[in-house]
């Protein structure tokens, strides 16, 4: 049988870079086709290339053995290739329904729209997916997750032969991964491709028959899953071996903790948080995780003075009025590195030098007056110091990839002294060697006597670095575990124990 | 606008002077369009008509657009900042009233008089920036609610007739500094004030954060709700000043004066490549904006255009001149996303972006 996608000696070049050079694979049909690949590897150009956004310099594109030029991505649609974004492309004020039929609405009578035509039409492509949804629902009310399956709902209706999902797990949570991967494998079932491009590897060797390892725009090697293992993909993606264990994050245990530095007591908040407790040292690090819903988000913004809760007291250096704002808080010595980078923690269309030194200008460390000269040295060093790769600060900071953004901000703080420092997802879309890179700066202000929060889903993350970690259940703190102790399989323990609090634990 | 990396080693070469370089160098290319056309214009109507290529025509065209400079300078301010006040075109009329009768009823001085109108002026963005902040209304909606009280509230006090007034404030048409008028001095002043404030201070630099990303700029410590007021406050009593100036050019409170001039000066605005989503604007951007209108006007004036025609004149240069912006915005943006994200330089993963086949739509010109 030919391969439903066969990409043969593609070659693409941009002025100034080769981002893809002699690139051959093929993807055979019904099969999950993992890509993979650090940041710049070229795995996007490709993507691009498939969807028609990109036409290559030379090579060629077959689909189902037939040469395929594609001018523009609805060609390629119509070749029957769609790409999945992530919560993109969803009319907000439609209702669930619409959304999925929007483009193919079912033949009315008169020109009207049948309003029961559409809702049987949708249901029918849910049913196919196994997927439940309140069809009347506006699609605004749904969560990332939803929003994404959606998406492939709709993908599905247009007689997609090949569905590509570039990061689709980014926002999500472990369970709603899990939601995900049973409509992956349903897509397969039906004899739907499926390209699937995630940094999380485990993920690929949940979910992946196939792996496409590319490097520097050149194919290292296609390979069944099978006949890999996570440490043997990662040195294929970057040529040597690259460690994320807790002895080389770490460092050993440490006993170094001082004196309190956020105190949180008998804080509530609505439904998102009851009654929780707890201390924060300088020379620690405190991982908090739980499930979404759990309330760790909502805590985030309370330990960063973005929100007062009604009841309890937050304190910062033994002050209760310093969380009380986030100005307040960020004058007070509190960084907040929040999660949703792009929308939250950086100005896209500004500059590098600009995003940098932004709390420096909040705070007022230098002055009234701007001296645009100094501004850009200044920008320069604290690039350097956090090693972001940039060649001109004066660059706009969207042209960075996640890995290099995520250190900006880092380098924001650093700047004005900050010595608390309250993480959201610090990994969030960042490369496994930036990854890495983060992790030991994370470390490092620890060492240096920082007091460091990390919120994260990302359990493995919280085994390598944190000395304490709290789970979250329902608005309260679950459990505690000693850093060491906190392993994947403990942490997830409780989380599932928490979750199933009154209902049998089937593991 | 960002500066062109790809064009990185003239860039480097080349060195604004420090003065320019924050205001003037991602910038020029709004600048130098609007300056030719102001020139363009002015040759081709001298050529029509000799008295427009005067000293004292020149002074004119500076003297009547003062009150209109002087808005677009704090509608400037708001608009870097994410927010709007479409209601100060109501301000001038309303203050223009309050002055009048200040000066027939009570006799008061001009002093006391100004003290009076910045006051209003004060009070007013004050109710507005603490309702936008702290309420969060749109301040798009809110002003224009405002709109319509606040021209009520002139007409309410004039009992809608123009009060003609002859003495007051005629130090601002005799007084002359420099060759120029006050107004005209005024004007200037309040823009290298506020040139200075936006582009040079942290206060600048936190309302381009404001404006750029709210949610960023509050969570890295900009206090947003004090920036928020102070902008409104800002912008209002700028108002009244204009509306000052308003009733010293006409002699008279006029209810109805101001009528379409908080358009006027977000098209002023919108020439000099500020952004209506904010985060985008230069102080000297808007005055050229202004300028251009000016010229623009008086040109028709010179030229014995109908004038049922200059509407159309006016609308024809803002669509001329945003769809120019936005076509040069679309291929820029098409050669940045091929050649800036796979620079060697920048790390960066092209497809980290997926906004490069979909031009993101744009409000206003750039």
């Amino acid at each position: 049988m030919a391969p439903l996608i066969e990409f043969k000696n593609i070659h693409k070049g941009f002025p100034g870079v080769q981002a893809l050079t002699d690139v051959s694979f093929s993807v055979a049909p019904g099969d999950i086709h993992a890509l993979v690949g650090e940041n710049g590897a070229g795995k996007s150009t490709l993507i691009k290339i498939a969807t028609g956004a990109h036409r290559p310099d030379a090579g060629t594109i077959l689909i189902e053995g037939e040469e395929l030029r594609l001018q523009s991505p609805r060609e390629a649609m119509e070749a029957g290739i769609r790409v999945i974004y992530q919560e993109r492309h969803i009319a907000e004020e439609l209702t669930v329904a619409e959304n999925i039929v929007l483009g193919q609405l079912p033949k009315a009578r008169y020109g009207f729209l049948s309003g029961s035509a559409i809702k049987r039409e949708a249901q029918r492509k849910l049913d196919r997916l196994g997927l439940h949804f309140d069809l009347a629902a506006p699609a605004r009310t749904l969560s990332v997750a939803d929003r994404q399956l959606l998406e492939i709902a709709r993908a599905v209706s247009f007689h997609a032969k090949l569905i590509v999902m570039d990061e689709p797990t980014a926002s999500l949570h472990p369970g709603e991964v899990e939601v995900l991967f049973d409509v992956i494998r349903g897509l397969k079932a039906e004899g739907i491709t499926v390209l699937y491009i995630s940094h999380h590897l485990e993920e690929i060797f949940e979910i992946a028959d196939r792996v496409t390892v590319l490097r520097d725009g050149q194919l290292v090697d296609t390979a069944p899953t099978e006949d890999l293992d996570i440490p043997g993909l990662i040195r294929m993606m970057f040529g040597e071996q690259v460690r994320m264990e807790r002895a080389e994050i770490h460092g050993g245990e440490t006993d170094q903790a001082g004196e309190v530095a956020i105190g949180v007591h008998r804080v509530s908040y609505g439904r998102s948080l009851s009654d929780v407790s707890f201390d924060v040292r300088y020379g620690e690090l405190v991982a908090i995780t739980g499930a979404v819903g759990s309330g760790t988000q909502e805590l985030a913004r309370v330990l960063s003075g973005a929100e007062t809760p009604p009841e309890g007291v937050v304190t910062v250096d033994g002050n209760e009025t310093v969380a009380a704002s986030r100005p307040r808080a960020a004058a007070g010595g509190v960084a907040f590195i929040p999660g949703d980078r792009k929308r939250q923690a950086l100005m896209l269309d500004r500059s590098v030098a600009d995003n940098v030194l932004l709390a420096d200008y909040a705070l007022g460390r230098r002055g009234t007056v701007v001296q645009p000269r100094r501004e850009n040295a200044l920008a320069r060093r604290l690039c350097d110091e956090q090693a972001v790769k940039v060649t001109d600060v004066r660059q706009p900071i969207r042209t960075l990839s996640g890995g290099n953004q995520q250190k900006v901000i880092i380098g924001r703080w650093s700047d004005v002294g900050s010595q608390i420092f309250v993480f959201e997802d610090p990994t969030a879309g960042v490369d496994i060697p930036s990854k890495i890179e983060i992790y030991r700066t994370l470390r490092q202000l620890v060492a240096e006597g920082a007091a460091v929060v990390v919120i994260s889903t990302d359990l493995q993350e919280i085994y390598c670095l944190a000395d304490r970690v709290l789970v979250m259940r329902n608005g309260e703190i679950a459990g505690v575990l000693e850093g060491a102790a906190a392993t994947e399989q403990a942490v997830f323990d409780m989380e599932m124990m928490s979750i199933n609090d009154d209902a049998e634990v089937g593991a | 606008m960002t500066g062109d990396p790809t064009r990185k080693p003239s860039a480097e070469s080349f060195r604004w002077p420090s003065v320019i370089s924050p205001i003037g160098r991602e910038n020029i290319r709004v600048y130098v369009p609007l300056v030719v056309a102001i020139i363009g214009l002015s040759i081709y109507t001298g050529s029509r008509n000799d008295l427009f290529l005067t000293w004292n025509n020149f002074e004119l065209i500076l003297l009547a657009s003062a009150p209109l400079g002087i808005l677009a300078v704090g509608q400037t301010l708001l608009l870097v900042g994410g927010h709007l006040d479409l209601s100060v075109g109501s301000m001038v009329s309303m203050t223009s009233v309050i002055v009048a009768l200040l000066i027939r009823d009570h006799s008061l001085g001009e002093v006391p008089i100004l003290v009076v109108v910045l006051i209003i002026g004060a009070l007013v963005g004050l109710i507005y920036g603490l309702i936008v902040a702290f309420i969060r209304v749109p301040s798009f909606i809110l002003t224009l609610g405002g709109l319509s009280v606040i021209s009520s509230i002139g007409l309410t006090l004039s009992n809608t007739a123009t009060i003609g007034v002859r003495e007051g404030f005629g130090s601002l048409r005799s007084t002359e500094l420099l060759g120029f008028r006050l107004p005209v001095i005024i004007w200037m002043a309040v823009l290298v004030v506020a040139g200075f404030g936006l582009h040079f201070t942290r206060f600048g630099r936190n309302v381009f954060a404001m404006g750029s990303s709210e949610e960023a700029a509050y969570l890295s410590g900009v206090p947003t709700k004090l920036t928020t007021v102070v902008l409104f406050m800002v912008n209002s009593m700028l108002a009244a000043v204009a509306g000052v100036l308003f009733f010293a050019r006409i002699g008279a409170g006029a209810p109805r004066g101001g009528i379409g001039l908080e358009l006027t000066t977000i098209a002023a605005i919108v020439l000099g490549g500020a952004s209506l989503a904010g985060g985008r604007g230069t102080i000297l951007g808007s005055f050229l904006g202004v300028l251009t209108l000016g010229f623009v006007s008086s040109s028709l004036t010179f030229l014995d255009v109908p004038e049922s025609y200059s509407p159309l004149v006016f609308g024809g240069v803002l669509i001329g001149a945003v769809l120019i912006t936005a076509i040069a915005e679309i291929q820029r943006q098409r050669a940045s996303t091929t050649v800036v994200e796979h620079s060697p330089e920048s790390d960066a993963d092209p497809a980290d972006d997926n906004d490069t086949e979909i031009p993101k739509p744009r409000q206003g010109a750039e």
